[in-house]
């Protein structure tokens, strides 16, 4: 650090190189894997990420499942199975050139530069597709700086994303411990698994808010993939994916642990290989050769595994792979059988959760509880559900009677700026100005040529509004941007090349002020940047993020507990995450009070040296009752420390 | 901004072109009226130049 030119802002390039590197290695090998088939290289780049993704997923799942989850076999488990994925793309395109005959230069050689020069070409050739690739790329970079130099500091990351990041890096397992907060117990948690791998490890969080900033990126690739099998050039491809790369919510999102962007970006992968190439035709044994129903799958199993909401996703995949067979007229008996095996497929890649949630509470699905006719067959949690479902937001629509109402109206981002909880507005303005009448205009168009995909997805797209609880808010229906995409795409062949300009234009201008509207908002205000560039990574931390919040007791805990091996426990705490400490220092347990037992006993049983626990509940109530227990902390806050003696 | 070379072809029929053209452009501009015209804009884009005030 000392060594640093002062223009450098102060952040761990060590540390950051680490992560990565590890993650170019299990990468790499998947390019190569898929360099060999068919694909065009945008979705080789796209096909290799999804892969690359579920490799880390799966090995922490693997070793979280008997509790290994350690740094070492980690990576040792990584670097076997990158050694086996290069091993083989190398042998099946050493099999493929030998099929091919020696005359003709193998894939290696060509790697197919002749298609990435002529795309270099024609892009160059747009200056709004420059502007916007050049956008795309300087966002990139700022939120890579922001991710570097700030902490987790969201809401939800310090309520539970963050709090399951930080159990399952110090319980080596992925089998949750028993949790005052519900969601760390029964949670779909693939997304948190990413914040796992970066922050695992250095054993501290300095990149846990990078692991979803490739979404950002790669959702666009997703629908660039979708604009250009729906028969658009490339520059008009570049403008379709430019509804992603600048939607607000999604920028926000992207350098957090919130999910919503995963599942938006996972489903628009699904589209990506799951929809037809208007170029030509297509066959189902050539789709299947070039690996397609299986990257299909993977994208549907990360759904599967990333939120509650992605069962509903997977359920509206299904059903739009059932009406792509009935539009290529497959027969019944196959296409069933085909979709049985693809859902097997999904549910291997991301059913751990329900495999999981089985065994804990009785419901595969849970927290929704199963009833028919009222009856409970399979018990649910209501609380939880009403927490999901989104109670206190419901409030922000009640005046706006219906969902198409509430859709619609929230399209035009009715809250005042822009913040990564919103539920009033996060599409931005691309979204009502450019998508909504391409939407409009590609339903008539395509109506006249017969043409049913678009309506079949907004069919689709309709039953994942209903069935998503609260799915008016934008965060949650995110999955509408790569159909919006779509219909902008199948506009390029009827519109004129003035128009294409016009529209691709006013889509540069917009994009522009989409970032500009996202830069500005409330958590990283300048003096807060100032601030945490000059600070040293060890007190990156939330005490100094927002002492408003973390008020005197968290800074107390901060002080008190440098010294290693200490272990706390809580209990009436919402915003847990900062009694870890920074490096994920402290040992945080959760010991729910028994009545048959003095909960000074289960703490001291549990090994705990401190408890800090609400001011109003009955735990701080037992324990100031218990003359063992010593108050070590009594802030002005809602909170409590006790000193729990060791014997 | 003048279309060139390596512009895409355009379309077959270019008197429906030329319609769905102006239509796109019209609901375009009829959204984009509603969006900037919101009661809520002012404060949405004061905030920008306040952001970039303040770096000074």
């Amino acid at each position: 650090m000392g060594m640093m030119p002062s223009f450098m802002p102060r952040i761990d390039y060590t540390g950051l190189l680490w992560v990565v590197a590890l993650s170019a290695l299990t990468y790499l090998p998947w390019l190569l894997f898929w360099l060999r088939t068919e694909l065009r290289w945008s979705e080789v780049l796209l096909a290799a990420y999804l892969c690359n993704v579920v490799q880390i997923i799966g090995l922490q799942v693997a070793l979280g499942l008997i509790g290994q989850l350690y740094a070492m076999p980690l990576a040792v488990a990584t670097f076997v199975c990158s050694g086996i994925v290069l091993w083989q793309a190398v042998r099946l395109q050493r099999r493929r050139a030998s099929r091919i005959g020696t005359g003709e230069p193998t894939r290696w050689r060509q790697l197919r530069w002749r298609q990435l020069i002529d795309a270099g070409r024609e892009i160059g050739h747009s200056r709004v597709s420059v502007l916007l690739l050049g956008l795309l790329g300087a966002n990139l970079l700022w939120l890579l700086f922001l991710a570097c130099i700030f902490p987790p500091y969201a809401y939800d990351e310090f309520y539970y994303h963050m709090p399951i990041v930080a159990t399952i890096i110090q319980e080596h397992t992925i089998v949750p411990p028993d949790s005052a907060i519900p969601y760390i117990q029964a949670y779909p948690r693939f997304s948190e698994l990413l914040s796992v791998w970066n922050s695992i490890f250095l054993h501290r969080d300095t990149f846990a808010d990078l692991a979803q900033v490739p979404m950002l990126a790669m959702g666009g690739l997703a629908l660039y993939i979708i604009a250009r099998n729906a028969g658009a050039m490339r520059r008009w491809a570049i403008a379709c994916a430019a509804l992603w790369w600048f939607c607000p919510i999604v920028i926000l999102q992207a350098n957090t642990t919130y999910n919503d962007i995963m599942l938006g970006g996972w489903w628009a992968c699904a589209l990506a290989f799951a929809l037809p190439n208007s170029s030509r035709e297509s066959h189902a044994a050539q789709d299947r050769r070039q690996g397609r129903p299986v990257l299909v799958a993977l994208a549907g199993g990360l759904m599967l595994g990333s939120k509650i909401s992605g069962q509903v996703h997977v359920v509206a995949l299904a059903l739009l792979l059932l009406y792509l067979a009935w539009q290529q007229r497959s027969a019944w008996r196959i296409t069933f059988k085909q979709i049985a095996g693809w859902m097997g497929m999904v549910a291997i890649t991301g059913g751990v959760w329900h495999v999981l949630n089985a065994i804990q509470w009785g419901n595969p699905f849970y927290p929704i509880p199963i009833r028919v006719f009222g009856v409970a067959l399979l018990p649910g949690d209501d609380y939880l559900m009403n927490s999901i479902i989104g109670g206190a937001a419901e409030q922000h629509v009640a005046h706006i009677p219906t969902l198409p109402l509430r859709v619609l109206s929230l399209w035009f981002d009715l809250g005042n700026g822009y913040e990564i909880g919103a539920p009033l507005n996060g599409f931005g303005p691309l979204w009502p100005i450019v998508a909504l009448p391409a939407l409009v205009l590609a339903t008539v168009w395509a109506w006249q040529r017969r043409d049913f995909l678009v309506h079949g997805l907004l069919l689709i797209a309709a039953m994942l509004l209903i069935l998503t609880p609260a799915s008016w808010t934008p965060r949650y229906s995110l999955a509408l941007v790569a159909i919006g995409a779509l219909a902008l795409a199948k506009l390029s062949a009827v519109f004129t090349a003035r128009t294409q300009h016009w529209v691709a234009g006013a889509m540069g201008g917009l994009s522009i002020l989409s970032l500009l509207l996202t830069t500005d908002h409330l958590y990283f205000d300048v003096p807060r940047i100032r601030k945490f560039t000059a600070l040293p990574d060890a007190q990156r931390i939330a005490t100094q993020w927002d002492p408003g919040s973390f008020g005197a007791t968290y800074q107390w805990i901060e002080a008190n507990t440098h010294q290693g091996h200490i272990t706390l426990a809580y209990d009436g705490v919402t915003l847990v995450y900062p009694l870890w400490g920074y490096g994920f220092r402290n040992r945080v347990i959760y010991v729910r009070p028994n009545d048959t037992r003095p909960y000074f006993d289960d703490l001291q049983t549990a090994g705990v040296n401190y408890a800090v626990v609400n001011k109003t509940w009955p735990s701080a109530k037992a324990l100031q009752q218990d003359a063992r227990a010593h108050v070590a902390f009594d802030g002005p806050d809602d909170l409590i420390v006790f000193t729990i003696q060791q014997p | 901004m003048k279309p060139s070379s390596s512009d895409p072809p355009d379309p077959s029929d270019p008197h429906q072109a030329r319609l769905m053209s102006a239509v796109m452009l019209a609901l375009m501009g009829l959204c984009a009226a509603v969006y900037f015209l919101l009661p809520n804009r002012g404060a949405f884009f004061t905030h920008i130049w306040a952001w970039v005030l303040s770096w000074r």
